[in-house]
């Protein structure tokens, strides 16, 4: 209490100038309608602003939610757009989820994806993210999936040319994760450096056209008479980012008939 | 001043001159001098900063009831009377301990005009301010309160110079 005392007695040139600072506009508003206005216009301008402000914090810290219910409704979205009633397509289903875990520094890299059986993810299917294809699912447990991804010396992925048709096979030689080759291409192909290499259909593990790479190179293996090319891979593999499963409900058909 | 009873009628009369002349003078809203802040300007400098605010408030309170301005004066007032202790320390050190005199006749007409402008711009700048509660125009009520700060001064200086010394 005396501690108390002693701070009014020794602050009170300071406290009583506020107090009649404070008494002054309390005198002024009251009197002015113009102050009265001002001062609850400007409340509302503050309110306003902090009100903004809170809100603008609340968005950032909800984004994770809303980014997967986006996720969900762009997997809804990319199935019904793959409706063979509608485009000719296989029927695809997406299964949306999170790349959790990668590596691009090992002859056999491996990612981790954060759904599992108990979302419909089975072995052999196709992996997309909004940039490229990723890889195939190898394994499976309930909730997670592993995946070999096309940055890995035993991936193989069937690809196309966008602009011409043709295909060949994608395969990773190794060092840059940003870079494969594009081979056993038919040597009539007209590959042109700056063409896309898409995903094609034959393997059923990937719907049509995705994008994979951007030839840089191309080159001529005149003892089996195919073309090869060095492709820049688009999808960044040292950045962990939201992905699909892609479900192709006719693939096990497809297989069985390939099956001499 | 030293002597409280002169500083009280050069008070009545600074009070007298800013009713009956200076209220009359308005050039667009531009130029308002207040000389009656000479009141707290020239109180006597041993003064403790308590009895500066005690005047300043009842002279603030006073004027708001004259100009009906709420508030607006007694704010201006207080905080002018709290810094000229210090202000007036700064032209003249020692001021408040020896009870120095101030005085254009005593200190010389540049101190006098330092000490004047600075505690009267103290006023000004606050009282216009909260007159008009904008820093959006601030140029505008800066300007306002700067070119009322000088003719304030000038007026001032003017009467101050009837003032003899007190030494």
């Amino acid at each position: 209490m005396q501690n108390i005392l002693r701070f009014f007695y020794r602050y009170r040139m300071g406290i009583a100038l506020v107090t009649l600072q404070l008494f002054g506009i309390g005198m002024t508003a009251a009197q002015s309608q113009w102050h009265h206005s001002k001062f609850w216009s400007t409340r509302l301008s503050a309110q306003a602003a902090w009100i903004a402000n809170v809100n603008g914090w609340k968005w950032y810290f909800n984004l994770a939610d809303d980014m997967e219910l986006l996720a969900l409704e762009n997997a809804e979205l990319k199935s019904h757009a793959a409706d063979s009633s509608q485009t000719g397509e296989e029927p695809t289903e997406w299964i949306p989820g999170r790349l959790v875990f990668g590596q691009t520094n090992l002859p056999h890299n491996h990612m981790l994806f954060n759904k599992g059986s108990l979302d419909g993810v089975k072995a052999g299917q196709g992996v997309i993210s909004t940039q490229g294809v990723v890889g195939v699912v190898t394994r499976v447990s309930d909730h997670y999936a592993r995946i070999m991804p096309i940055i890995d010396a035993d991936s193989r992925i069937s690809a196309a040319s966008m602009a011409s048709g043709h295909f060949g096979t994608v395969r990773w030689v190794g060092r840059n994760a940003q870079r494969a080759t594009w081979e056993h291409v038919g040597i009539q192909a007209p590959l042109q450096i700056g063409d896309t290499v898409v995903s094609d259909g034959r393997s059923a593990i990937f719907p049509n056209n995705w994008p994979i790479g951007i030839i840089d190179k191309v080159m001529v293996d005149s003892s089996q008479m195919t073309q090869y090319a060095y492709i820049a891979l688009l999808h960044d593999f040292s950045r962990l980012q939201p992905a699909y499963v892609v479900n192709m409900p006719q693939q096990d058909e497809r297989q069985n008939l390939s099956q001499p | 001043m030293k002597r409280w009873d002169q500083w009280f009628a050069w008070s009545i009369a600074m009070l007298a001159f800013q009713f009956l002349v200076l209220d009359h003078l308005q050039v667009y809203g531009y130029l308002n001098p207040y000389i009656y802040v000479g009141i707290i300007i020239s109180a006597p400098a041993r003064w403790p900063v308590w009895a500066h605010v005690a005047v300043a408030t009842v002279l603030g309170a006073f004027m708001d009831f004259h100009y009906l301005s709420g508030g607006l004066h007694l704010m201006a007032c207080t905080l002018m009377a709290a810094m000229r202790p210090r202000l007036l320390g700064l032209v003249l050190p020692r001021a408040e301990e020896e009870d120095l005199a101030f005085g254009i006749a005593d200190i010389g007409l540049g101190k006098w005009l330092t000490y004047a402008l600075a505690t009267i711009a103290v006023h000004h700048i606050w009282l216009f301010f909260w007159g008009s509660i904008s820093l959006n125009f601030m140029m505008d009520w800066l300007y306002r309160a700067l070119l009322s700060s000088l003719a304030t001064g000038l007026a001032l200086t003017s009467l101050a110079a009837f003032i003899p010394s007190q030494d």
